[in-house]
């Protein structure tokens, strides 16, 4: 194997992702080669200074900003649940609404017939004066 | 097991840490997995467990990828988003690697929007001391030099190092094929390193 190759597969090979053949051919190249050796040193440096990272606190902030928001969600949704049966089971609630939508197709229906009115006389008078 | 335990143990499991076995990683990967059940059918007062098991996991990631002022919303954010999608969460893959794939996505779409903003963005993850007082020790060094990778070639890097993940699970977790998970930690170790050398580390 040659280093353009083992360097491709370098980081596999130290991640322990390689199939048994390739990683015995990284092996055998690496045992002879100083300067893939020195490269695969310098990711196990990169590791051990990796883990040298403190682990960082989490402030307590964020779990009592997360608790909000969820009280907050939470709420929404029972309100709705406090909403919605009242809306689609009461009673009054709709004998009032059949009687708004019974006034608004009367009004509808009494507009109509005056507009059909008021337009029918004007067609017969224009009708009236052309015969004239 | 606790819900302190839990989380501590699970800290140490995913920090690698010896006192993590592979054992004591199954173990609290079902742990974890039964919170997240419950979390799932609805009880509400798991939410506190799963977030106590997992938030060090997260919140150490996000201040990694877009620095400690920005941390506390973006793990807030994570959070509410686990809490409610977590329904979506099918069990195919472990909890973490969809926590993760959640974290990163949030922290590169933070990224993306602060850059078209701002064009140019310099953030110190860590740490705002002045630089003559930084650079003290090699954990700052790093720190450093991890916040000059670019930003996916980060979470790869510490989505590996810091937190273990498999390659299949890093391609899970940032959406990329798994077949180049290899060739991208090649360049964030390589480039990494260069960083550090220009910072004064000494190996």
């Amino acid at each position: 194997m040659k280093c353009s190759e083992t360097k491709d597969l370098l980081s596999d090979y130290y991640d322990n992702e390689l199939s048994v053949e390739r990683r015995a051919s990284v092996d055998a190249h690496i045992c002879q080669c100083s300067k893939c050796k020195a490269e695969l040193d310098s990711f196990k440096s990169l590791s051990s200074l990796t883990a040298g990272l403190d682990p960082l606190e989490t402030p307590a902030s964020v779990w009592k900003a997360v608790e909000q928001s969820l009280a907050e969600l939470n709420s929404d949704d029972s309100s709705l649940d406090k909403v919605s049966p009242i809306v689609c089971t009461s009673v009054e609630y709709s004998g009032k609404r059949f009687f708004q939508m019974a006034a608004v197709i009367a009004a509808t229906l009494l507009i109509g017939f005056v507009g059909w009115t008021l337009w029918g006389g004007d067609h017969d008078h224009i009708e009236m004066a052309k015969a004239m | 097991m606790s819900v302190k335990a839990l989380s501590s143990s699970l800290v140490a499991a995913s920090k690698g840490y010896p006192s993590a076995t592979s054992a004591e990683k199954n173990q609290n990967d079902h742990s974890l997995a039964d919170v997240v059940q419950r979390c799932q059918t609805g009880q509400r007062s798991s939410r506190q467990a799963l977030y106590e098991a997992c938030h060090q996991d997260v919140y150490g990631l996000m201040v990694r990828m877009v620095g400690r002022q920005d941390a506390v919303d973006l793990t807030q954010q994570v959070f509410m988003q686990v809490f409610r999608k977590i329904e979506q969460f099918q069990g195919r893959s472990r909890f973490q690697t969809w926590l993760y794939r959640l974290a990163v996505n949030e922290s590169l779409q933070h990224l993306r929007k602060n850059k078209r903003n701002q064009q140019v963005l310099s953030h110190d993850p860590i740490d705002s001391r002045p630089s003559s007082t930084r650079h003290c020790d090699a954990k700052d060094v790093l720190d450093a030099a991890l916040d000059r990778l670019e930003p996916l070639l980060r979470s790869i890097f510490l989505l590996k190092e810091s937190r273990g993940l498999s390659y299949r699970e890093i391609a899970e977790a940032t959406d990329i094929p798994e077949g180049t998970v290899g060739s991208r930690l090649n360049r964030a170790r390589r480039q990494l390193r260069e960083h550090l050398v220009e910072l004064g580390w000494e190996q």
